[in-house]
């Protein structure tokens, strides 16, 4: 069940918030752990009991870990659950990614193993896997309180708005809204502006520029040319961009009217100066995450320069890997490491002589490169790709044709992008947010945008009637 | 607190994600008259395929089958669908020429014509044509159905139509022409057919 499918906008959510308002405040965290697990198991009706066997391992460990005094045993809980935790996603996430490559190292060898099975990647899993690990690790280092029941801690780790995509949340940062929070109808017009915004960013812009990426990079390489290349490229940086901030700001929305504040996800990132600052902006909760939890324990920066950059490309190396089990994703995550090392070497030193406009294309274009990566389905389609981006060639026509929509989606796309680049874009968001009738405004934009998205969300999943247009 | 206008649009967007479960439930108990059929989802004609929904068993669940079978139900049969379709094709129709089904299948031709984009495609000679083997394969099934036809007293006619395309080529936008324009004429399929 996705946000912007008719199931969940038509049934699941107003039922959900009609019950949500009218049972005792009591019983808010168990209706929300219901729906939450009705989510879930709607799209990983087996996964969610091994899902659900694993919280509860948690569960037992955390509860050692807050009341036992002596440190071995709190170290040996805590060390067990983060094996377990890994284990799982490696089994579920990586189990195909390793056997296939273990397969291709034999055939190097002459040998010819049959295959032996196939691991279906459940849904969710690196955000579930990461959260728990999460909760142990702060209880250990006292970081948090111990949940206050079961329930409460399985509603932290199942809590629907945030499960299959993020944003990856701390228990010491929702503990408190887990216990209380207050449900009132101004965070209920927040809320509800957010997930509209995010509904129009992921149907209107991310879906519709992303059909024409998908089409680019399906070209064979002799229809691929320079103008075509970077097209697919430049709709797949602000599809990738929309589709995922939407679905943040649908999940920071969703939660907003049912009482939780979540952190943002997303600041702006194609305005980032750097690769640090770009990390700084993209994906807050994955970095973030990785800071604390991996790049610190590492030993950070408090080492030797060789170290913390090993420490550097090391925590990039298993982002890229978390991403997804392909050598296409290391890779990608391998560059970011590197740009982040060259950021300390030398680029923020010599960026000081650069004007901000000339910094933040430099980043955005290196930025783009990356997307190339990312998104190449093998790493020969790496190599076409950029070949056809960097070498100009007389290409095979092709039947694709950049359409006057895909243009307005792309031109407004990219103004949303690089409008905080506008000169006295502070002032003039100062001024907006100081009118009276700014929520108004909003709420009337994001009526307009749900018209347009639930006829965008009809239209493409009309499929059954044949020429029924004519 | 609330401004009024802040409540009129609230109970918009409220009263909008409401209302299509509730129509919808309306429409299939409640059996309502032709003048409601462009919220029953009566409007656009066409061949449609019935789907039915997979038995409610913990099977289907665990396999998948019955969420696929209600997420279908619901995305292809709430209450104002058509409406939402028509309007949205509309606004895409007047402001961008486009016609949009799942993918753009259909596009909007010279003189309002419509065309099929995959008979555009083999028209203008952007797919392959047929394959030696595939002919093969072709030619012996069509020698077989028309032998057992033959057998039982029936006679098999094998009808080659002209596509749109190419009863109307002038009306195809010029992009979809630039490689036939470009000289690499080869055999059409029909051509490759015919003698066999």
């Amino acid at each position: 069940m996705l946000f912007n499918s008719p199931l969940f906008l038509f049934l699941f959510f107003p039922c959900l918030y009609l019950l949500y308002r009218f049972v005792p405040n009591n019983c808010r965290n168990g209706l929300l752990l219901a729906a939450s697990f009705l989510f879930y198991s709607w799209v990983e009706p087996i996964f969610v009991f091994w899902a659900l066997g694993s919280a509860l391992l948690d569960w037992m460990l955390g509860e050692v870990i807050s009341r036992r005094a002596e440190p071995n045993i709190r170290k040996a809980a805590v060390t067990l659950g983060v094996i377990a935790n890994v284990a799982l996603l490696a089994y579920f996430k990586y189990a195909n990614f390793f056997r296939a490559n273990f397969i291709v190292a034999l055939q190097n060898f002459g040998v010819s193993p049959s295959p032996l099975w196939h691991v279906a990647l459940p849904v969710a899993i690196s955000f579930i896997v990461f959260e728990k690990i999460t909760y142990l690790v702060d209880l250990y280092r006292g970081d948090c309180r111990p949940a206050d029941n079961l329930l409460t801690y399985l509603l932290y780790v199942f809590y629907f708005p945030k499960l299959l995509a993020g944003p990856i949340i701390r228990y010491h940062d929702i503990d408190g809204q887990l216990r209380r929070r207050q449900v009132t109808w101004l965070d209920f017009r927040d809320g509800i502006i957010r997930f509209l915004f995010g509904l129009a960013k992921k149907v209107l812009l991310a879906d519709h520029i992303g059909h024409f990426s998908d089409e680019i990079f399906r070209l064979p390489a002799q229809q691929l040319d320079l103008g075509m290349a970077w097209i697919g490229v430049l709709c797949f940086t602000a599809q990738i961009y929309f589709d995922f901030s939407g679905y943040s700001d649908m999940a920071i929305g969703l939660s907003r009217t049912f009482g939780f504040h979540l952190k943002e996800n997303f600041r702006q990132p194609y305005t980032a100066i750097n690769f640090s600052d770009f990390w700084h902006r993209w994906h807050i909760s994955l970095s973030t995450w990785i800071r604390d939890y991996l790049y610190i324990p590492l030993g950070g920066n408090r080492h030797s320069i060789p170290r913390t950059y090993f420490n550097l490309c090391l925590c990039f190396f298993l982002s890229g890997l978390w991403h997804g089990a392909a050598w296409t994703y290391i890779i990608w995550g391998l560059y970011h490491g590197t740009m982040l090392i060259a950021d300390r070497v030398f680029w923020k030193e010599w960026q000081k002589h650069l004007p901000k406009g000339l910094n933040v294309a430099i980043t955005f274009f290196l930025v783009v490169i990356g997307w190339v990566v990312f998104r190449a389905e093998s790493l020969n389609q790496i190599g076409t790709y950029f070949g056809a981006m960097f070498i100009p060639k007389h290409a095979e026509p092709n039947l694709l044709w950049l359409s006057p929509d895909i243009v307005l989606a792309l031109v407004v796309a990219y103004f949303i992008i690089f409008l905080p680049l506008i000169p006295r874009f502070d002032k003039i968001l100062h001024w907006y947010e100081g009118l009276a009738l700014r929520r108004s405004i909003e709420l009337a934009t994001a009526y307009g945008l749900l018209l347009f998205a639930l006829g965008r969300v009809a239209a493409t999943s009309y499929q059954a009637f044949i020429y029924f247009r004519f | 607190m609330l401004k009024l206008s802040e409540k009129f649009f609230l109970a918009l967007i409220v009263v909008t994600l409401l209302l299509p479960a509730a129509l919808t439930v309306w429409v299939h108990c409640g059996n309502p008259s032709p003048q409601f059929n462009w919220i029953a989802n009566r409007t656009l004609s066409g061949v449609t395929i019935k789907k039915d929904l997979p038995p409610i068993t913990t099977t289907s669940w665990l396999n998948g089958q019955l969420q696929k079978g209600l997420n279908t139900l619901a995305t292809e049969d709430f209450a104002g669908r058509e409406l939402l379709i028509r309007a949205y094709n509309e606004i895409l129709y007047r402001l961008f020429d486009k016609s949009y089904m799942t993918s753009e299948k259909i596009i909007r031709g010279k003189h309002e014509n419509l065309f099929g984009v995959d008979y555009l495609a083999v028209y203008g000679q952007y797919l392959p044509p047929i394959s030696n083997e595939e002919d093969e394969t072709l030619a012996v099934m069509m020698k077989y159905l028309s032998e057992r036809l033959k057998q039982l007293g029936s006679c098999f006619v094998f009808v080659i139509t002209p596509s749109k395309a190419t009863l109307y080529p002038e009306d195809i936008p010029d992009r979809y022409l630039i490689k036939l324009k470009q000289g690499e004429q080869r055999p059409t399929n029909y051509q490759i057919l015919v003698p066999k």
